[in-house]
């Protein structure tokens, strides 16, 4: 197991930007892409959310390709094509034929399934649509992935919430350390976007209609986004045999439950996932530099969290740079942690910590350094990226910059 | 007012699964575990029951007891006429 795990490409499409580029330039710029929803949130009191801009898919599809592809498809597919070009790699390279996917979402095909449900509750037809199944199964985002890139080693979906993306990445550095493959294509896509399901979020009171503030005093809650984000894994000696661009280690991960409530953070779950990253990539506390936070800005999350950060890291809490992206690509829910950590990759390889954006004061109980709205020049050797799901479902993903041994 | 108290008090029992004779104004919603996640369906019931619309903010800031969930209702209904 001591095989190192590193990170060659990244893709990305949310509402930052439909390209990594995009999105890691208004991140740096502190730039929040959450706006008003309009038509996208019709008929439900949520009126806020971070939409891929101008998103049409008829540029990077067939109309034959989109009769297969929902929305949530299209995303982890446009992701993973970035991923792979940025890593170097082609479709029907050797490296790509035997690759394993792990796609991570929370939702799934959301947008085919209602459409559906819609045409039978509402409309009283009697017949659904024909591809309503292969087209809105949770696992329809990975098998897309597979087929348009030529994929044909292990691929599948895992799903864990807002976790589902750093499960993915988790379990695709484990299969590299194993030995079963040489390169993972890893990360989580979510359309959420869908009157049903922004009417369940509607009725669980979490969704702000003002902003998402992490970390501040007059939070109000989260607040949705979309997209996808998409990380080439492979071994350290595979990466450097075909000459790849390294841009940091995946050294740890910590995946802890709560075993407690289902929608309550625990500080002990997260705090002993936080732990269990560093102990996994051999770091000590005091060696990190930057959190990506899980920071939804519910009331529950953001103390949860400072309390926990507080536990594993002590006096070297303060010295921490703390901050949530969500506050600019919104809570993407699978896509989220696979987005966090296509920051957090970005931040070590370029030495530049995103901000929290939209902040105003800090919460009496967040007490850390949250970057508040400016993007920080610092040396950034070591970061962890924070994702804890509904349900408590942790997962801690750590993140070293990379130096031949 | 007095039938305002008895309809939530019968959307509170339903939630926490005993008899409304088991609660008074004064039964601590902790005592009937009544959590974060209850409170918002017992919301919701209340939303539709009574035709009002009861802020997320609420939630932040409910109280301790039954009655507490009582008078925050009481006070909306005056409020919105």
């Amino acid at each position: 197991m001591t095989r190192r795990i590193v990170v060659t490409g990244l893709g990305a499409i949310s509402g930052p930007g439909t390209t990594v580029a995009g999105f890691w330039s208004s991140l740096s710029a502190g730039r929040s892409a959450i706006g008003p929803l309009g038509d996208h949130a019709k008929g439900t009191k949520i009126t806020v959310g971070a939409v891929v801009p101008n998103f049409s898919p008829e540029p990077f599809f067939s109309s034959e390709q989109l009769t297969l592809l929902d929305r949530f498809s299209q995303f982890a597919v446009i992701a993973a094509r970035e991923a792979l070009a940025d890593a170097g790699l082609t479709v029907g390279d050797d490296a790509v034929t035997r690759a394993a996917a792990i796609i991570g979402t929370g939702c799934g095909g959301k947008q085919t399934d209602e459409e559906t449900y819609a045409r039978l509750y509402k409309e009283h037809k009697d017949r659904a649509h024909p591809l309503t199944i292969p087209k809105g199964m949770p696992s329809a985002a990975a098998s897309m992935v597979s087929m348009h890139l030529g994929i044909s080693g292990p691929v599948f979906s895992v799903t864990s919430a807002c976790a589902s993306g750093a499960h993915a990445a988790a379990l695709g550095r484990m299969m590299i350390q194993s030995g079963q493959v040489d390169v993972a294509l890893v990360g989580g896509a979510d359309a959420p976007f869908t009157y049903g399901l922004l009417k369940a979020w509607e009725a669980l009171r979490v969704v702000s209609n003002d902003t998402c503030r992490p970390f501040c005093k007059d939070r109000t809650g989260m607040v949705l986004g979309e997209g996808s984000g998409m990380l080439v894994l492979e071994s350290e000696e595979h990466a450097i045999r075909r000459g790849a661009r390294i841009y940091a280690e995946l050294a740890g991960c910590g995946m802890t439950s709560d075993a407690g409530h289902i929608t309550r953070p625990s500080v002990d779950g997260i705090a002993s996932a936080m732990r269990g990253a560093l102990e996994n990539a051999g770091l000590a506390p005091d060696a990190v530099d930057y959190v990506n936070a899980h920071g939804t800005a519910t009331l529950a999350n953001d103390p949860a969290e400072t309390a926990a950060l507080h536990r594993v890291f002590g006096g070297h809490a303060k010295v921490l740079s703390v901050s949530s992206t969500k506050s600019m690509h919104g809570h993407a829910l699978g896509a989220s942690s696979a987005l966090e950590l296509v920051a957090t990759v970005l931040s070590v390889y370029t030495n530049l910590v995103p901000p929290t954006a939209n902040f105003t004061e800090p919460d009496e109980s967040c007490d850390l350094d949250y970057v508040p709205n400016q993007a920080r020049e610092r040396q950034v050797d070591v970061a962890i990226s924070n994702s804890f799901a509904f349900g408590g479902l942790n997962v801690v993903l750590a993140i070293k910059s990379f130096s031949r041994a | 007012m007095k039938r305002n108290a008895e309809a939530i008090i019968e959307v509170i029992a339903r939630e926490a699964k005993c008899s409304t004779d088991q609660i008074t104004l004064n039964t601590g919603l902790e005592d009937l575990g009544i959590d974060s996640l209850k409170a918002i369906v017992i919301l919701s019931e209340l939303e539709d029951l009574l035709g009002i619309e009861i802020p997320n903010e609420i939630l932040g800031n409910i109280g301790n007891t039954v009655g507490d969930i009582v008078a925050k209702v009481d006070e909306l209904r005056s409020n919105s006429g």
